[in-house]
């Protein structure tokens, strides 16, 4: 019971890795606020932390709006009063060669990825600032952001400039609030699926097994268990880190 | 740290176990659930340590070991293989560091910076991955190996210039090692830790009793304070655990910050 008494955002906390990670915070003592844009997933998702025994909120969210940011932190300063740990897991991904991305689709993703973490930390920071020990901030970035791969330029940007506002903001929220980023490889979950559907699973799952240098597909798990590590007291000496938990893929 | 036995069972040798970070690893593995091999090459303080933990009542059992000799290396996994049946975790800890302008650096010095931080890590993994690919009962062969580097590996830090330079190659050797055991469809990892400011006998031999003590050293430090071993042994039960079965290759800076404002080569 690593969290036994902290309390928890975790933002797209309806499916992949952020559910996973809400689930396991739940799991180990904590209260958990998380958030989403699909209500009918939430609902699922709820069911899943109560069955824990668990207490778990849910409230809809577009982490790209300031307003509902603004709402979440009224919510977390009712319910809470304070926050130790924010997990930034919402984000969108999508693929093509850059004549075939609008600007638009550009700026959506780089809202989607970035401004979300900014406005997280914007909104949620003095919350943070009132935990009782060191609060934690874990945003879920990518393998894309460390190294590039081809017709995936704004994904691979958005979360470069997710990895280096990690970095800025763990030198300005310090020392009251620690902020680090995990770094994942593909890890198989419905996200995966879902960006998979009509594809045979796993021919799929065979793919991106043997795409990575250890021939293993994690995951949400996987990255759930970095997510911990980092956000609890365990990691009380870490911030600014960039972590990758990606098989091996990113280290040649 | 509380027992949840995340790494239940599983056989680990510790180099450098003795003081510091290899002590607080030690401790950690065992509360943990593991069996654990403390070796050191200095035998008082290996007894002294040895005794410290087995009065907690863990499997714990010690040697002394030169990492620099090859043969030696086989002796201990001889010994592992025969008292406990199989290795799954290999902490590369034992570590030396000299203060010294690379410009006046002692040539004796550096060769045994090398020898020890360089060549010891080097025949520790080549020993460990042979003794994993043996253990029986797993295909693939499967084990942890984690190898201590420094933020010295990472970013250049004055007056310890050998010391980084050695650092650096860790980093590097665990990187190689990772891909080689991961090209091979193995599942044994490889992961380097990256400590900064951390109050250990060795780092205290580097800038004196009183540097620790004085807050002002640790202005720059964005978390402000020292690292203590237990912190990195928090970091080195996660990644010999199953719950780091997908992390390889990966380097876990654990340093208050400090490496985020030494320049931008991140």
């Amino acid at each position: 019971m690593r969290f036994k008494g902290k309390t928890a955002v975790v933002t797209g906390g309806t499916s992949g890795i952020g559910k996973e990670t809400a689930l396991r915070l739940v799991k180990e003592g904590a209260e958990v606020l998380f958030t989403g844009r699909d209500e009918s997933r939430a609902e699922q998702a709820l069911q899943e932390l109560e069955k824990l025994g668990g207490r778990a909120y849910f409230q809809q969210q577009d982490v790209t709006k300031t307003e509902d940011w603004l709402r979440v932190a009224e919510q977390v300063d009712k319910t809470f009063g304070r926050l130790d740990v924010l997990v930034n897991s919402a984000g969108v991904f999508t693929y093509g060669a850059i004549e075939d991305t609008t600007y638009e689709e550009f700026k959506n993703v780089w809202r989607s990825n970035v401004d979300s973490v900014l406005l997280g930390m914007k909104h949620l920071l003095p919350l943070l600032e009132q935990a009782s020990g060191v609060a934690s901030v874990v945003n879920v970035s990518s393998l894309s952001g460390v190294m590039g791969h081809p017709d995936c330029v704004c994904y691979c940007t958005s979360k470069a400039g997710s990895l280096m506002l990690t970095r800025v903001m763990a030198l300005e929220a310090a020392p009251k609030v620690r902020v680090n980023a995990v770094a994942p490889g593909p890890v198989w979950n419905e996200l995966l699926e879902r960006a998979h559907a009509g594809q045979d699973k796993e021919e799929m799952q065979e793919y991106y097994r043997e795409s990575q240098p250890m021939k293993f597909l994690g995951d949400s798990s996987d990255v759930a268990n970095g997510i911990l590590y980092l956000a609890s007291d365990a990691a009380r000496y870490v911030t600014g880190t960039i972590f990758r938990i990606d098989a091996g893929r990113g280290a040649d | 740290m509380a027992n949840l036995g995340r790494v239940q069972d599983m056989v680990a040798v510790v180099t450098g176990a003795a003081t510091g970070i290899g002590f607080a690893s030690s401790k950690a593995l065992l509360e943990e659930g593991a069996t654990v091999v403390m070796t050191d090459i200095d035998e008082s303080n290996l007894n002294r340590s040895y005794k410290e933990l087995s009065a907690l009542g863990l499997s714990v059992s010690s040697s002394l070991l030169d990492v620099t000799d090859e043969n030696a290396w086989q002796v201990i996994m001889d010994r592992v293989i025969k008292d406990y049946g199989r290795l799954d975790i290999l902490l590369n800890n034992a570590g030396v560091v000299s203060h010294s302008l690379l410009k006046d650096q002692d040539m004796d010095a550096y060769q045994r910076i090398v020898d020890i931080n360089v060549n010891g890590v080097f025949l520790g993994s080549k020993s460990a991955i042979l003794t994993m690919r043996a253990n029986a009962g797993d295909d693939p062969p499967r084990g942890s190996i984690i190898n201590m580097s420094s933020i010295g590996g990472q970013r250049a830090i004055q007056t310890v210039g050998a010391y980084c330079t050695s650092k650096a190659a860790v980093a590097n050797l665990t990187k190689a090692l990772a891909i080689e055991c991961a090209e091979k469809r193995e599942f044994i990892r490889v992961n380097s830790i990256h400590p900064g400011n951390t109050k250990t006998s060795m780092t205290e031999t580097i800038y004196g009793d009183e540097y620790f003590e004085d807050e002002a050293n640790y202005k720059s430090v964005p978390l402000g304070g020292h690292g203590i071993p237990e912190d990195v042994a928090e970091a080195v039960v996660y990644l010999a655990s199953d719950e780091a079965r997908m992390v390889t290759g990966s380097e876990l800076t654990i340093d208050g910050g400090l490496s985020v404002i030494l320049a931008g080569r991140n």
